[in-house]
């Protein structure tokens, strides 16, 4: 069970590196979509958890090279200060599967990875 | 001469690392670090009218304020910030913002140096 974490910010990544390390979770992390998007080419995650705004490759651009470039499936939860909508479109419509705000609550990350990644080994 | 209020509040780091010290020092070491040349680089792109660089800024430092326990002062303005850069405007009104910002940085800074 590994966990892509893309996010830029050096204190959120840390913090969510310690908590799923306490959860027993394997994860990468990187710091912008670019590099987010070599790792996905290379390693398989059961899960990616997607900042937004992020130097070099957003988030609205990383999201779109997973879904329409690599067609990749897997979930992708969306980290973001501000609920978003593009638009019309919301999150949903990129191809977020959800969102969880920040400064991130442990509880929430904690439903969202069960309720994905319990999911999936329902399906499997 | 009144003492500042402290601004600095460790509610969301401690409920987030279970109280491990090792972890809350390490995150405290990394805000000493980074948030002064943060706040250092935000002064000089607002300077430049820099607002790609305003809007980065604002979001990095938007992003490391809850984890001392800033983003009830500062959640705000860094908000507002970010939004006039987005827009590439309203330099003066950033400028203003950022007064506040700087102020409640450094007196975090003080708080937090050992």
């Amino acid at each position: 069970m590994k966990i892509l974490v893309v996010e830029d910010n050096l204190l959120t990544q840390k913090m969510i590196g310690f908590i799923l390390s306490n959860w027993g979770f394997e994860f990468d992390l990187c710091n912008n979509g670019l590099h987010a998007l070599k790792l996905l080419d290379r390693e398989s995650y059961q899960l990616i958890l997607l900042d937004l705004q992020m130097p070099e490759m957003n988030g609205y651009e990383t999201i779109t090279e997973i879904r329409m470039q690599l067609k990749l499936k897997l979930p992708v939860i969306l980290m973001s200060a501000e609920q978003v909508t593009w638009g019309k479109k919301s999150y949903v419509d990129y191809g977020f599967n959800d969102f969880i705000p920040k400064p991130i609550k442990e509880s929430s990350l904690n439903y969202l990875i069960n309720k994905y990644i319990h999911h999936q080994l329902i399906q499997f | 001469m009144k003492a500042n209020k402290r601004v600095t509040d460790f509610t969301y780091l401690i409920s987030l690392s279970d109280e491990d010290e090792s972890f809350m020092d390490e995150m405290k070491d990394i805000f000493l670090k980074e948030n002064p040349e943060e706040i250092r680089l935000l002064a000089q792109a607002i300077e430049e009218q820099n607002y790609k660089q305003i809007m980065h800024l604002s979001h990095q430092i938007r992003s490391s304020i809850p984890f001392v326990g800033l983003d009830l002062l500062l959640d705000k303005s860094l908000m507002r910030i970010g939004a006039w850069a987005e827009g590439k405007k309203e330099i003066e009104k950033i400028s203003r913002a950022f007064i506040l910002v700087k102020k409640i940085c450094e007196q975090a800074f003080l708080e937090l140096m050992p």
